[in-house]
């Protein structure tokens, strides 16, 4: 299976001294959805940022679908990189409706693949809504339909599910898995929650502290739990959430 | 950096150092013709006038500081803790000062306590015998000076005091603090850094004054510059005494960010919590006091110059009401728009042209545009005079090009030298917001293939539409008002109605005066009061949509 995505030695760093993301190495298979999961300040978005080209590595390569998109050398603007992303707050264009923000970057077909995309996230009836008349859920499924109208061979989604409430989440993430089969793109989204990466995805990157611990399928988890540093992160991650679980009940 | 150096610049890396290079002139100038060395005066200035300018310069920072604050934050821990009549009347009317340039409130106090003046006519009618207040001496400007420039303290103190969370409060009340603790121990610390950021902007205008200085014969920087440039005619000498005043105008900015920092505090303000408490209600011999305290700032900085003015227009009514003064409102007018607009333009390209190139370094472009806000105007006269004056030399010299007029000869020098007097006050709140918005709604547009200009004019330019409005009318409020750069530079057929005032006042037919100044100061009210319309309706109601 050839490889949409294909990373190597990544690093950056914002202050030129500590690093957010250290000497990453990975490919993603084409068709594959992807969780990557860490702690805060892990470099998570720091890594999604990069493949879509929002941030400039100090060093490594990205590779897209073949075409190298950046490395020392050159660096590949984000609407050419074929890309789409969602971003953690959705960043819908607040003065625009719905139809608007999806039509956004259209610029074939805008009526047609307006109306796909609006059936697809079941919003018919939203499209002269303003963002700030949905509901979170809604602005999600907005935010997705417009990365998706562009047709990307990745999409890349920062943490997805964290502003929602738990029964929402739990709909949205089959939601996105169907709508993500349905129009056949590859896909890595960010989590700090083992759960949504369970459910969905096909594979799971661990980052911790800026550096890969483990990359493998969602299959072979529970081998790699004998991997001490995962252990020790998935742990970490379990313990964090019935902490958070405790609080609530008290 | 310089690893990525080539990948990581772009043409918006060239155009910004370009633009800021070119705005930045004057300064630059004033920097590099100091190595010419002192001009033939200078041993006279230094050692007859040098001593003066500094030590009157720094009583006027001194006292205008001490009265400003005074002024300034007493109206505005009334306003925002008390509730009393007119609440909201007074609480606006305490800008107004603003409207009116501090050289007409100097030429209005002459006529109001000066030989026979009108405020010295009701105390001799009322039976007190006196002939005249002295005003022309320090402490009369420092008292013009104060009550025209303390709403820049009334401004920051009132934001901040209105913004203090009802939690500080209660704690205090709770812990025992009587109202007078309260204010000692915790209001004013608290609000101490933005009141030091009103006062900051009040010295700015102090070293700036040129108008008030003059006409009461204060030798001062700015008045030094003007008189060893033209009266001395030695340029090289007033490059000098530029380069002390930029010196004296760095050393306050450096104090001031110093103690900014020192006594910097974060307020955690929940909005719901915000200025939510319940004003007390002023009465008995309180209500009567802090009455009084009210009214002295409104009294004296606007509302009896402004009658003095009155009057003098109504003496002159019949020989200054004509169609040169409506012509003169109009280039004013003409002139501050077309300022307005291209510090605006000008503030959001470098905004943008900054955001979309990778090379961290440049930001010190973005710094050195903005410093023209705290020159004073005769610096950048100076700057520019010098500047053009070589680019002149240099095409006449080189290729027989006679090209003064452009320069002398049209507005365009005077438009250029208002873009880097008063960037900032478009730049900063212009850049202020488009931070508020963020960087994923660009990054958003642009993933979606929309390039950087369609995305600036279709998703950021709207959405900074309320701040760009309200820069444009201040800008415009500012260029209006202006008088030592515009008496430099501009044209010979240029009037405007600050330089009208000015020219009958310097003339000592001071009464003349008063129409040019009462058109300057109705447009600048008009302005302000349009602008607190607009802000509390139709801008508010767009910024609610989104």
């Amino acid at each position: 299976m050839s490889h949409i995505l294909d990373i190597k030695n990544l690093s950056k760093s914002y202050d030129g001294k500590n690093y957010a993301l250290s000497e990453c190495t990975f490919a993603l298979d084409t068709g594959k959805i992807c969780a990557v999961v860490g702690e805060s300040g892990s470099g998570k978005s720091t890594l999604i940022r990069l493949i879509a080209g929002l941030e400039r590595p100090n060093g490594g390569s990205i590779t897209i679908k073949g075409a190298v998109m950046s490395d020392d050398n050159k660096i590949t603007a984000p609407q050419n990189r074929h890309v789409g992303l969602v971003f953690q707050d959705y960043a819908l264009f607040p003065h625009l409706p719905v139809a608007q923000n999806i039509g956004f970057g259209i610029k074939a077909h805008k009526d047609e693949t307006l109306q796909q995309m609006l059936k697809l996230i079941k919003m018919d009836t939203y499209a002269s809504a303003y963002p700030s008349e949905l509901s979170g859920g809604q602005e999600q499924r907005v935010a997705l339909a417009r990365a998706l109208a562009l047709n990307p061979e990745l999409l890349l989604l920062d943490e997805p599910f964290s502003n929602l409430d738990a029964a929402l989440k739990s709909d949205l993430r089959q939601e996105i898995k169907q709508i993500v089969n349905q129009v056949g793109t590859s896909m890595i989204f960010i989590t700090h929650d083992l759960y949504d990466a369970i459910d969905i995805a096909d594979e799971i990157l661990f980052l911790k502290k800026g550096k890969i611990q483990l990359h493998c399928p969602l299959s072979a988890l529970s081998k790699s739990t004998e991997n001490q540093a995962v252990k020790s992160l998935i742990d970490e991650l379990k313990h964090n959430a019935e902490h958070l679980l405790q609080l609530l009940k008290h | 950096m310089l690893k990525h150096l080539k990948r990581d610049s772009n043409q918006w890396s060239l155009y910004t150092v370009t633009i800021s290079l070119f705005i930045a002139i004057p300064l630059l100038a004033v920097v590099i013709y100091l190595f010419n060395g002192p001009g033939d005066m200078w041993s006279h200035i230094s050692n007859h006038f040098l001593w003066d300018y500094i030590s009157n310069s720094i009583i006027l920072l001194f006292g205008t500081g001490l009265l400003s604050a005074l002024f300034g934050v007493s109206a505005a821990w009334i306003v925002s803790n008390y509730q009393f009549r007119f609440r909201n009347w007074i609480q606006w009317l305490l800008f107004l000062p603003l409207a009116i340039p501090s050289y007409i409130v100097a030429y209005a106090y002459v006529g109001l306590f000066g030989n026979g003046g009108s405020f010295i006519q009701i105390l001799n009618s009322l039976g007190i015998s006196i002939q005249k207040i002295e005003m022309m001496n320090h402490l009369g400007l420092i008292w013009v000076l104060s009550c025209s420039l303390f709403p820049y303290v009334y401004a920051s103190s009132r934001a901040v005091f209105l913004s203090f969370p009802k939690s500080i409060k209660e704690s205090a009340q709770l812990l025992g603090a009587s109202h007078r603790r309260y204010f000692f121990s915790v209001a004013l610390p608290l609000a101490s850094p933005a009141i030091i950021g009103g006062l900051f902007l009040v010295f700015m205008e102090v070293l700036n004054d040129f108008g008030a200085a003059k006409y009461y014969g204060i030798n001062t920087f700015t008045t030094g510059i003007f008189r060893t440039w033209t009266a001395l005619e030695d340029l090289q000498s007033a490059i000098y005494l530029s380069a002390l005043l930029v010196l004296m105008v760095f050393g306050i900015n450096a104090f001031i960010t110093w103690r900014r920092r020192k006594k910097s505090y974060e307020l955690k303000i929940n909005q719901s919590q915000r200025n939510n408490f319940n004003k007390k209600t002023l009465k008995g011999k309180k209500r009567w006091l802090y009455g009084f305290i009210l009214s002295i700032p409104v009294l004296f900085g606007f509302v009896l110059p402004v009658v003095q003015l009155v009057y003098w227009a109504v003496l002159t009514f019949a020989e200054m009401f004509n169609a040169e003064l409506f012509w003169i409102a109009l280039q004013s007018v003409g002139v501050a728009l077309s300022a307005a607009f291209f510090i605006v333009i000008t503030s959001i390209v470098l905004i943008y042209f900054t955001k979309w190139n990778h090379l961290k370094g440049l930001r010190f472009f973005k710094k050195m545009v903005t410093i023209g806000y705290v020159l004073p105007g005769a610096i950048i006269g100076i700057g520019i005079i010098r500047s053009s004056q070589s680019v002149i030399d240099f095409f006449s010299d080189g290729f027989g090009l006679k090209i003064g007029f452009l320069f002398y000869g049209s507005s365009f020098i005077l438009v250029y030298a208002y873009i880097f007097r008063f960037l900032a006050v478009a730049f900063n709140p212009i850049e202020a917001n488009a931070l508020k918005i963020g960087k994923n709604l660009g990054e958003a547009s642009q993933i979606l293939g929309v390039n950087k200009f369609k995305t600036l004019l279709k998703v950021e330019l709207p959405l900074l539409r309320n701040v760009i409005i309200s820069a444009f009318v201040l800008v415009f409020i500012d260029v209006l008002k202006e008088l030592p750069l515009t008496l430099i530079l501009k044209p010979y057929n240029l009037n405007t109605l600050a330089v009208s005032a000015y020219a009958y006042a310097d003339d000592e037919r001071v009464a003349e005066a008063a129409l040019p100044a009462l058109v300057l100061i109705f447009i600048i009210a008009l302005l302000m009061v349009f602008l607190n319309y607009a802000e509390k309706t139709f801008l508010k109601a767009t910024a609610k949509t989104k």
